[in-house]
């Protein structure tokens, strides 16, 4: 059975911290001076392996299909997220353009009902007196 | 009129009962913050690691006095002119660009190094690119779905309808603007909780599905993409660390009588700045940040399925996930080179 990601991040850990304890107790022997040459260089190896060892977790780890897997839950969940959070605001856009139209309309009716008004004022002053 | 007032008692009674995704909403905008800011502490902290080993390489040139030649500054990007094809048009935004390789800047490099195309770190693999894109995009849409300015507009082009219905039907001369407006704002109410409710909903299946393993033994998918990210940031950070633990060893070993007092002091200023570097790299593991983060996660779906959330334990997660990634944030962007560090050390 493959390893899983949690597996091989535990793995590195432990490795890690195993490495970090011998670079510890080798960088204590140091005694000031060109003297500490050999304890340079062995801290130095135990460096390149500490690299190595987080390289290559990081490296099985993002080839793992665990990881293909949770990017594809991943992807799918940030869709149906998008999908819902437009449909509120799909909705205020066509009530807030319908809200334009129908101001629109009502400017219009108004303006039709200021004109008949206008009209009518006209024929009534426009009238003969006295006559009818 | 029966049904009618069972949607309105279903739909009160939903509201009523915390059916709401804005309760989560500055949560999820802290939570997706410190996503952000991880996503920067991989590109910074790849950058500082491209630094480094840029100094690391002028120190050997400067400590072994080396010769130099000019490498890759004739090595010019020349591109060709291309009009705009139905095809070009055709690609959607989220095609993938082809990147070009990596190149070594133009720079003095000893002779062996001449004709290497890359002598730094390489890029960023695609893969962890692609994996921080999922997780700020996923957070993204959390912050979108409980967004509450959202429900501010909608509550606002409600209230516009409902006066626009009421007007026209005034200047039409009906009778009834002002009950037809009170209906609208009705009835904007009642879908209003609706689309409250679905968006909930979709929070909830979204992070549950997110925050469950897909089959028993697996890891929760959230946590194996923070940990994919994580793992390659301890990389960077160890690689960082290496490099800068090993120029410090060098370079301690070069003090002492032998050299001037000068000397010493631009030396010993030199291990000092990359000392720091090491020291904030050693005590802001990304674990730490990715374990906040995968908590904070859980504690998120754990409030989204409780009909009363702990939102006080969830609020202090989020607080300790903030400090961890910031100090993860400036430990990996820090500079390990004194600005003058290229001109001193000889």
């Amino acid at each position: 059975m493959p390893a899983t990601i949690n597996d091989i991040a535990t793995e590195a850990n432990n490795t890690l911290i195993e490495l970090d304890t011998q670079a510890g107790v080798t960088s204590g022997l140091q005694t000031g001076g060109p003297g500490d040459a050999p304890i340079i260089a062995a801290l130095a190896k135990i460096h390149a392996k500490r690299k190595a060892v987080a390289d290559e977790a990081a490296k099985n780890i993002l080839a793992s299909a665990d990881l293909d897997t949770a990017l594809g839950i991943l992807t799918q969940a940030t869709k149906d997220l998008n999908t819902t959070a437009k449909v509120m605001t799909t909705v205020t856009g066509v009530m807030t353009n319908l809200a334009k139209y129908l101001g629109y309309g009502t400017d219009a009716l108004n303006g039709l009902k200021s004109v008949t008004t206008l009209a009518a004022a006209v024929a009534s002053a426009t009238k003969p007196v006295g006559k009818g | 009129m029966g049904s009618f007032r069972s949607i309105v008692a279903a739909l009160l009674l939903a509201t009523l009962s915390g059916c709401s995704p804005y309760g989560f909403s500055k949560q999820v905008s802290d939570i997706n913050g410190s996503v952000q800011a991880l996503n920067d502490s991989v590109t910074s902290g790849h950058k500082a690691l491209v630094d480094d080993q840029t100094a690391h390489y002028r120190r050997a040139l400067i400590a072994n006095r080396s010769n130099v030649v000019m490498a890759h500054c004739e090595a010019v990007l020349r591109v060709a002119r291309h009009v705009p094809t139905d095809a070009d048009l055709a690609k959607k935004d989220d095609d993938p660009v082809a990147k070009p390789p990596p190149r070594q800047p133009c720079d003095v490099y000893l002779l062996a190094d001449m004709n290497k195309s890359w002598l730094g770190p390489p890029p960023l693999p695609d893969k962890l690119t692609l994996s921080m894109k999922a997780l700020t995009d996923y957070m993204g849409a959390l912050a979108a779905v409980t967004n509450a300015t959202d429900r501010d507009n909608y509550n606002a082009a409600v209230t516009k309808l409902g006066t626009a219905v009421s007007g026209i039907m005034t200047a039409a001369g009906g009778p009834a603007g002002a009950a037809v407006g009170a209906g609208i704002n009705l009835f904007g109410w009642l879908l209003g909780n609706a689309l409250d409710i679905q968006r909930f909903e979709s929070l909830k299946a979204a992070v549950n599905k997110v925050g469950t393993p897909p089959k028993p033994g697996d890891g929760r998918p959230f946590d194996d993409v923070v940990q994919a990210i994580a793992s390659s940031i301890l990389a960077l950070a160890e690689d960082r660390r290496s490099a800068l633990t090993d120029d410090i060893g060098s370079l301690k070993l070069t003090l002492g009588h032998g050299v001037s007092e000068e000397v010493y002091r631009a030396r010993l200023a030199d291990i000092q700045s990359m000392a720091a570097v090491v020291e904030s790299l050693n005590t802001a593991d990304p674990q730490s940040a990715a374990n906040a983060l995968m908590l904070a996660h859980a504690k998120l779906v754990k409030a989204v399925n409780e009909y009363q959330p702990d939102l006080a334990s969830l609020i202090t997660t989020i607080g300790t996930l903030k400090d961890q990634v910031s100090a993860l944030q400036t430990a990996l962007a820090a500079a390990s080179a004194p600005a003058s560090s290229s001109k001193k050390g000889s």
